[in-house]
């Protein structure tokens, strides 16, 4: 009798459960599918890379969710993410391999192993993936094997190869067709999306590396080398000029955008001194006097779309797992651990 | 990790194992026939009279002046029952230093005392062959066929050895032959393509030796794996891992005169090795080639009151990576004069000089030259006959930095000193340094003109004992304390990187050794065992977001053992190795770790005579516990794996 209690009342516990989670949505929101993807390089000599994740809401950070989802780490030298409707492509450089993964849940979905060199970052338009490879250095340490593996959506594979200049790296979608900075040269070189041919140059200052568009559809080209200054250049993708251009800090990487389009962000880094945030208006003639941030170790630069809030991955030295420290305008506001290196994020919004 | 999958793999690994076995003896033996079957029925003629060479294990510091350290020396009857082994090897085998290796026959690295790779100082003849760009020996390059003797002395030597000897000392040397015609051929075969051979001649008379050797190790390494960066953890077979490696040596002595002596060792050695890669990577490019040329002449007189010494070693390392190569040649010139000053003192005064010479595409100038000299003294105290105490003192010399004074004092104390019995008690205070290397100093872009050296203190307090009463066994204890100031480290400086001196890291630890000798039957039974205890404890925090303060440094073990056995019945003779190495962290943080792992290894080995011919036929299965584990992050290593071995001597007194 008294058994026959408790079994009425888990079953009426068992029918609310699950109704209570059917009822609510059409199909259940995948755990990761709104937050801050914080894309962890890892270390060179062990291969270690992995993507974290950051719920501003509940301020919970997960550390390896590829692990979470699939029972083993991604690993490899993750350069970068690229999140297309409901996938994700991560891009282990060291691996030469793309992990295709459900954008919500991190599932793995299919590998791509075959076709690339030392892959670097992805865009897809017009139904096709398009992927800049380094390519294998020459014996000077040059790069002039690059080029951009075009990727076929429904196999997961590599269809077609498109040689570019020496580096090929940052990659971004302009009316379709897309433009890809060669950071080993000093040309974006433009590829039609219709038939898969460098079809224009646009020549710019040395080592063009990270594209951003501003809001007035004009696109930002950041350009770095060693030993010289770094530059930041305006180009009118549909005339194939450049608009404007000057010199930034040394070593400069990760060029972001706010989310109304009007505000640039890059990190510097001084040879022998601390890194820098540094922000520049779009009408800027000239880099900005003061740097915003200075701190030490600095490897990864986002700025969050909607609240502005500044995202720095901090590499710790790549002696253990980074950190990443959050700033309102010049404020710390907090800051948790990372995987290893983090090297740049994503806002899931 | 899934322990439940290793357990699976391993009978099918075993199989496997064997398969490949079945095709390897067949090629073996033919070999041998081929090529050994014309001068064995020549020499069958010769009257039959065996000899077994056997030396005698005796505890034998690397200088008479190293009072107070811990030395190791490792049996040689052992290492010449050995597959041809390397240094890499037989340091994870038998003693408890740490070695770090970036897959099978791969860059191995040691950790002595909790310290880096650069803080060995590794000496051939007792000449440093640390390459001079990275402060650093490869330990799998470095292969016992060709040396076969291996001394270890544990904690700060800088004042006797110089740069890089603050974790402890490694050197390598010949034994001089026996008197007569000696000859030896080995032939070893195994699991996944490898086949070592090795030839050996030497003669030696009352005035002159000679001694020539020439190693052959190749293997295709293409192992089986489970794969734990890959979904479902398949089994893959490693590629891209083969190496090839040929190598020779010359040793020879001349008696002149009275007391004097003149010896000539030539080593030349050559490995192209594919880089395994890691086991998430998907590419198979890098390759490494090593070349070695290295010489020593060393006069020296063996009188009773003062002695001289005098030594010439040139060395040349060439090495490839991916093509691009980098050349360094070294000459050191170094006179000793050592001389009994009374019957309770010695007196050692050295110095020597040191020219490097380095031609790399990496470097500013095309030829990079660096000159370095030393003066060292050295005394010996032995007032009463149960206490010993030595004072070194070095001073080093570079015209473009300052090298601290660096002494060193030790002690020895005997307790119980009766025939059956004995008890000392070493004590040692020690100042140690290593110098910059080439590459931190020259590295474009990155290196370091202002860099200085790294300097070290360290403290230890030992107790040793053996006795041979109806039980033959000895133990040892040693405890120690070691601050590394200045230790270099390589860091992010905009989008190169570049040497600082900024790491500060406090080491403490215990080693304890034993071995234990007793009667089994007809037979003895031998067992030896190690165990450290290692805390090196990073001070430095590189920002206020570091959280590696206080924190073990990464990939050294906090606890690392071995034990082996060996037991002899007759012709037969057994060999059980279990090693175990603790958890290591891989990041600084320690957030992230390797759990440890057990490798047991046995051999069965089983003598013939035949006439003046001895031969030794051995079996090894490695890993028998096929565990799945790794060195280095995602690097694999070899489960279960075979190797069989033949060796045939031949000895005329």
């Amino acid at each position: 009798m008294k058994k026959a209690k408790y079994l009425v009342l888990t079953g009426a516990l068992l029918a609310f459960i699950v109704t209570g989670c059917s009822t609510t949505e059409e199909y259940p929101l995948g755990e990761f599918a709104t937050g801050i993807i914080i894309i962890n390089e890892g270390n060179f000599s062990d291969s270690n890379g992995s993507i974290g994740f950051y719920n501003e809401s509940t301020e919970v950070v997960s550390d390896d969710i590829f692990n979470q989802a699939n029972g083993v780490s991604p690993g490899g030298i993750i350069q970068s993410v690229y999140f297309y409707e409901n996938l994700a492509f991560i891009i282990d450089q060291a691996g030469n391999r793309i992990e295709v993964v459900e954008a919500e849940t991190f599932k793995a979905v299919a590998t791509i192993d075959q076709g690339l060199t030392t892959p670097r970052y992805m865009v897809i338009s017009n139904g096709k993936g398009y992927v800049s490879n380094w390519g294998n250095y020459d014996a000077n340490y040059n790069l002039p094997e690059s080029y951009v593996a075009v990727i076929d959506l429904t196999g997961f594979s590599v269809s077609k190869t498109i040689k570019t200049d020496n580096g090929s790296e940052g990659l971004i979608i302009f009316g379709g067709d897309i433009y890809v900075a060669n950071s080993n040269s000093n040309t974006v070189e433009l590829i039609n999306t219709t038939n898969d041919i460098v079809t224009g140059t646009i020549s710019v200052a040395t080592g063009p590396r990270g594209f951003a568009e501003d809001k007035n559809g004009k696109v930002w080209v950041l350009s770095s080398e060693l030993f010289a200054n770094s530059a930041l250049s305006q180009l009118d993708l549909s005339s194939e000029q450049v608009l404007k251009s000057f010199i930034i800090g040394s070593s400069a990487k990760s060029l972001n955008i706010n989310g109304t389009g009007d505000q640039l962000y890059y990190l510097s880094a001084p040879y022998g001194a601390d890194a820098e945030v540094k922000t520049v208006s779009i009408d800027a003639t000239e880099d900005a006097t003061v740097a915003l941030i200075v701190a030490p170790n600095l490897y990864g630069l986002g700025v969050d779309p909607i609240t502005g809030i500044i995202y720095l991955g901090n590499h710790n030295g790549f002696q253990g797992n980074g950190t990443v420290i959050r700033y309102d305008g010049d404020t710390m506001l907090d800051n948790f651990a990372a995987g290893i290196a983090p090297n740049g994020f994503i806002f899931r919004k | 990790m899934q322990p439940r999958s290793f357990m699976l793999s391993g009978r099918k690994a075993m199989i496997m194992a064997l398969k490949n076995i079945t095709s390897c003896v067949l090629r073996f033996l033919w070999q041998y026939i081929l090529l050994f079957l014309g001068p064995i029925c020549a020499l069958a003629q010769e009257l039959p009279t065996v000899k077994l060479e056997t030396v005698e294990v005796v505890e034998q510091r690397l200088s008479p002046f190293a009072i107070g350290a811990k030395t190791t020396t490792l049996d040689s009857t052992l290492l010449s029952l050995e597959a041809l082994p390397n240094l890499a090897d037989i340091i994870n085998y038998y003693t408890p230093i740490a070695v770090k290796s970036y897959g099978n026959g791969m860059l191995s690295t040691i950790s002595f005392r909790g310290t880096g790779p650069s803080h060995t100082a590794v000496l051939w003849h007792g000449v440093n062959i640390s390459y001079p760009m990275l402060g650093q020996s490869d330990l799998s390059m470095l292969s016992l066929a060709l040396s076969n003797e291996v001394s270890i002395q544990h904690g700060t030597g800088s004042a006797l050895y110089g740069s890089g000897a603050l974790g402890g000392t490694v050197s390598l040397s010949n034994a001089n032959p026996i008197i007569g015609t000696n000859l030896l051929l080995t032939q070893w075969a195994g699991s996944f393509g490898t086949y070592k051979n090795h030839i050996q001649a030497s003669y030696a008379n009352a005035k002159y030796f000679i001694k020539i050797a020439t190693l052959w190790d190749q293997s295709n390494n293409n192992f089986e794996f489970n794969n734990i960066t890959r979904p479902g953890v398949p089994t893959e077979v490693q590629e891209g891992a083969d190496y090839n490696i040929f190598g020779a040596s010359v040793e020879s002595g001349f008696l002149i005169g009275k007391n004097g002596e003149l010896s000539i060792s030539g080593q030349y050695f050559n490995a192209d090795r594919n880089l395994q890669p890691s086991m998430n990577a998907n590419y198979l490019q890098d390759n490494q080639t090593d070349e070695n040329i290295r010489i020593r002449a060393r006069y020296q007189t063996n009188g009773t009151t003062i002695n001289w010494n005098i030594n010439y070693a040139y060395l040349h390392d060439v090495i490839g990576f991916n093509g691009a190569k980098t050349f360094a040649d070294q000459q050191v010139i170094r006179a000793e004069l050592e001389k009994k000053l009374y019957s309770w003192l010695n007196i050692n005064v050295a110095a020597d000089y040191n020219f490097i010479k380095i031609e790399s595409p990496f470097y500013t100038e095309e030829n990079t030259k660096e000159s370095r000299s030393n003066v060292w003294a050295s005394l010996l105290l032995n007032p009463t006959e149960r206490l010993f105490i030595s004072l070194n003192l070095r001073q080093s010399f570079n015209p473009q930095y300052k090298i601290p004074f660096t002494p060193t004092l030790g002690s020895e104390f005997i307790l119980i000193k009766k025939s059956e019995h004995q008890l000392r008690i070493n004590t040692l205070l020690a100042k140690g340094y290593r110098v910059p290397t080439l590459n931190e100093r020259y590295w474009q872009p990155g290196g370091d003109l202002n860099l200085i050296p790294e300097d070290s203190y360290s403290a230890e307090l030992g107790f040793s004992g053996k006795s041979a009463n109806h039980l033959v066994y000895s133990y040892e204890l040693t405890g120690y304390r070691m601050w590394v100031e200045n230790w270099i480290l390589w860091r992010p400086q905009g989008s190169f990187w570049s040497p600082e001196n900024v790491k500060h890291v406090d080491v403490y630890g215990i080693e304890a050794s034993g071995s234990l000798e007793h009667g089994l039957f007809s037979g003895k039974i031998k067992w030896s065992g190690n165990y450290a205890f290692t805390k090196s404890i990073n001070r430095t925090g590189l920002d206020q977001f570091d959280r590696s303060v206080d924190k073990q440094l990464a990939y050294v073990p906090i606890h690392r053992a071995t034990v082996t056995s060996t037991s002899e019945w007759n012709s037969w003779s057994l060999l059980v190795n279990v090693s175990y190495t603790g958890q290591r962290f891989v990041t600084a943080d320690n957030e992230e770790s390797l759990p440890n792992y057990i490798l047991l290894n046995l051999r069965l080995s089983k003598s013939f005579r035949a006439s003046k011919f001895l031969f030794n036929t051995h079996a090894n299965i490695n890993n028998l516990l096929n565990t799945q584990y790794h060195s280095v992050e995602n690097k694999a290593m070899p489960g279960i794996n075979l190797l069989f071995g033949l060796t045939i001597s031949y000895y005329k007194p």
